[in-house]
């Protein structure tokens, strides 16, 4: 910039002011209301949630300060660690069978162009389907004496020992039949997704590929999975946090929730029990913050597999 | 009853733990009406319920209110209806602060809004009140030897069965002890093909709890100021090993009754696959609803008799509460002696299907009213032989966690002894009571 002299610029100055104005304070003052917003509904609740979990609490009522004692507790109970086991398990397997099939269903969406604008709205059907009816829905389902489950594996497949079978009376059964009805309400989304992803893998290096005499299976192994590496990095780290945070299903499949005897308990459902069952918010805010923890270090191997691959 | 314990355990789909804290925290907005210390009849009084069995009550109630302030000019009764989220909606109102005047509440909240100091004591000495309610619901309203609400109305539960099938082995009459109910239940599978002897309902504590006071156990006893579990007792253990011996030795339900609520059982027995079963009168409806042509089939009976001698079972319900922050409770007494009347409270509780919780006005359903019928009158006798789960603050502890529920359906798996799992269910209890 140029010295200034007074009275020589007079004109210049004042834009000068109202720049600096523009650029570093009006900025703030727009976003100010949706700072205090996003401070008010997800900044105050954090802070809140942490803020309780090193506090003793029954009955919404806040009790004296005890350090690290809810921490300690909830990993001194066997049905916490257990359920922290169980979750990570089928957190595991969602997300496992998730993009496999994605991919499968993304593949065929992307060899059928033309029916894949049809297609692809189907695809997305269950998506749109509010997750307790489903979940109610799967329920029935996989019911002992009524479901087309069992009946289609009696009738269809011939495995006879499952007439009649209850699916919900021990712990595996039932995890089973609740990851089968959450892989299928999280399918579609990635499907799509990574349909939309792999569209755009059409292009040269395809077709030079090609001319190199490189197979199908290659082309896909070597080169457009690659391409699309970014996004199957976002639609793992999506699926396993909605994985890990899976409570409808349980909720309205199992019986008491979370039953039969604690067998399909996770992460999310304990929590909800402590607070809303047993209304002891402090433990409760403590497995909350666990899982917070857990999920935010998801994030953050996401953003560092990402940063890799820009590299 | 059975909707207000449903309430209790899935009470919320998901609210964030923390949008309910939050929400726990600002509660503070006041709409209650203006003071009133003369202790006149005058100014608006807010009033809160659920509504167990849907919109079809709220008209019914609407005229209620709307008759009291007509009776009363200068009142007004602002009536709220808290759908399924009133258990969490009065623990959040608690908190914050901003409570109704009067609330029709589940009878196993009263102990637990109690505790938290936000009913006004309804009488000092519950003894009082013997002989004008009926008497499980009475000991529903007690925390700490007061009693802190007036018994609204009550549902039971009792024996429905298959008059046709009892009488293809010979029976006339509905089995009166458990063991006898057993050996019909078996003669009754013997005969039919693919029919269940007895609905067995592992899913929901309601419907084998009562079973050790059949053994002649307790539940919990008072020793002093304290509650102490006898869950862990001999009555108890063989109780809850008989009912679950019905399952997997005597095989009277498929294997997977074991997480079966009422609703599968009224299914089953609908569609005519079980023989017998215990339901309440609002499972007689829904049965009755989904196979009308059952009616002339059908029985029902007092509960089977155990060991023990008697065939008690849960009085469910609801109370009505006044708060003790109410700031027009002149009204709100008022109001809770106007719903009470027999001519008003009989209505209601017909319509709902359940039963007055007033001697007097229960004498008159059983006589001429809507209990009279030979289908309903079972309930009526059912009645007489109600307990009440222990009145202490953190009983809700117990059923929110399920460990009822987990206690038998481990024994039921083959997981745990009975032993054991009495004695886990034991210390589980007293830790959240004790």
């Amino acid at each position: 910039m140029s010295p200034n002299t007074s009275g020589a610029l007079p004109g210049r100055q004042s834009p000068r002011r109202h720049f600096t104005f523009e650029k570093q304070l009006l900025p703030w003052a727009f976003l100010t209301p949706l700072l205090a917003v996003v401070v008010g509904i997800v900044g105050y609740p954090v802070v809140r949630t942490i803020w309780l979990s090193f506090h003793d609490g029954e009955y919404l009522q806040n009790g004296p300060f005890i350090g690290l004692q809810n921490y300690r507790d909830i990993f001194a109970n066997p049905y916490y660690t257990a359920a922290l086991l169980r979750t990570t398990v089928f957190a595991a397997a969602v997300v496992a069978t998730t993009i496999l099939l994605s991919l499968a269903i993304a593949l065929v969406l992307d060899a059928a162009p033309r029916a894949a604008k049809v297609l692809s709205v189907i695809v997305l059907l269950p998506w749109a389907m509010p997750r307790v009816a489903s979940g109610i829905v799967w329920k029935w389902m996989f019911d002992d004496q009524y479901g087309v489950v069992n009946w289609l594996l009696v009738h269809w497949f011939g495995l006879e020992s499952f007439n009649g079978y209850s699916w919900f009376r021990t712990g595996t059964p039932a995890m089973v039949a609740i990851t089968v009805a959450v892989v299928w309400h999280s399918v579609p989304f990635v499907a799509v997704s990574l349909f939309a992803g792999l569209r755009g893998t059409h292009g040269e290096v395809v077709e030079a590929a090609r001319v190199d005499g490189a197979n199908a299976w290659q082309i896909l192994r070597r080169i457009r999975l690659p391409m699309i590496r970014p996004l199957l990095v976002v639609m793992t780290t999506i699926s396993t946090i909605w994985a890990y945070q899976s409570f409808d299903h349980f909720l309205v499949m199992t019986t008491p929730p979370g039953g039969p005897n604690h067998s399909t308990e996770v992460l999310s459902l304990l929590t909800w029990l402590e607070a809303f069952a047993q209304l002891d918010q402090g433990t409760a805010a403590a497995m909350a913050v666990v899982l917070f923890l857990m999920l935010s270090a998801v994030s953050v191997l996401y953003v560092r597999l990402n940063r890799e691959d820009v590299r | 009853m059975r909707a207000r314990n449903i309430w209790r355990g899935r009470a919320a789909v998901a609210i964030g733990l923390v949008g309910a804290l939050a929400l726990a925290a600002c509660g503070g907005a006041k709409d209650s009406p203006s003071g009133n210390g003369s202790g006149e009849i005058k100014g608006a009084i807010d009033f809160w319920m659920g509504d167990p069995i849907g919109d079809t009550q709220q008209p019914i109630m609407q005229k209620l209110a709307n008759d009291y302030a007509a009776a009363h000019p200068g009142t007004k009764v602002n009536l709220r209806f808290l759908g399924k989220d009133a258990h969490q909606t009065y623990l959040t109102s608690i908190a914050g602060g901003s409570v109704p005047c009067v609330a029709l509440i589940g009878n196993t909240w009263t102990p637990e809004f109690a505790a938290l100091n936000a009913l006004n004591v309804y009488a000092d000495d519950p003894k009082t009140l013997r002989g004008t309610y009926v008497p499980g619901m009475i000991d529903s309203t007690i925390y700490k030897g007061k009693s802190y609400a007036v018994p609204y109305d009550t549902g039971v539960r009792a024996l429905i069965y298959r008059k046709d099938m009892l009488e293809s082995i010979g029976k006339s009459a509905a089995p009166a002890t458990w063991e006898e109910l057993r050996a019909d239940a078996l003669a009754i599978q013997a005969k039919h093909q693919g029919v269940n002897g007895f609905g067995i309902i592992g899913g929901a504590h309601w419907y084998y709890l009562p079973v050790i006071w059949n053994w002649g156990g307790e539940i919990a006893k008072q020793n002093g100021d304290k509650w102490v579990s006898e869950a862990g007792s001999p009555q108890a253990v063989q109780a809850f090993q008989f009912y679950a011996d019905l399952l997997t030795k005597d095989k009277l339900s498929p294997a997977g009754a074991s997480a079966w609520t009422g609703a599968d059982v009224d299914k089953s027995f609908g569609l005519g696959q079980t023989a017998m079963m215990i339901g309440g009168s609002w499972d007689l409806r829904t049965i009755l609803k989904q196979a009308p042509d059952l009616e002339s089939k059908l029985g029902t009976a007092v509960l089977p008799k155990g060991p023990g001698g008697n065939n008690d079972t849960f009085a469910g319900g609801s109370n009505l509460a006044v708060f003790r922050e109410c700031n027009n409770k002149p009204v709100a007494n008022d109001f809770v002696k106007f719903m009470m009347s027999k001519e008003n409270l009989v209505p209601v509780t017909s319509n709902l299907g359940l039963l007055p919780a007033t001697n007097d006005a229960l004498a008159q359903e059983k006589s001429t009213g809507s209990f009279s019928t030979p289908l309903l009158k079972a309930y009526a006798e059912q009645a007489d032989h109600t307990r009440s789960t222990p009145p202490v603050a953190n009983w809700g502890k117990v059923e929110g966690a399920n460990a009822i529920v987990n206690a038998m359906q481990s024994i039921m798996s083959g997981q745990k002894s009975a032993d054991a799992a009495m004695k886990e269910l034991s210390d589980k209890i007293n830790q959240a009571i004790g």
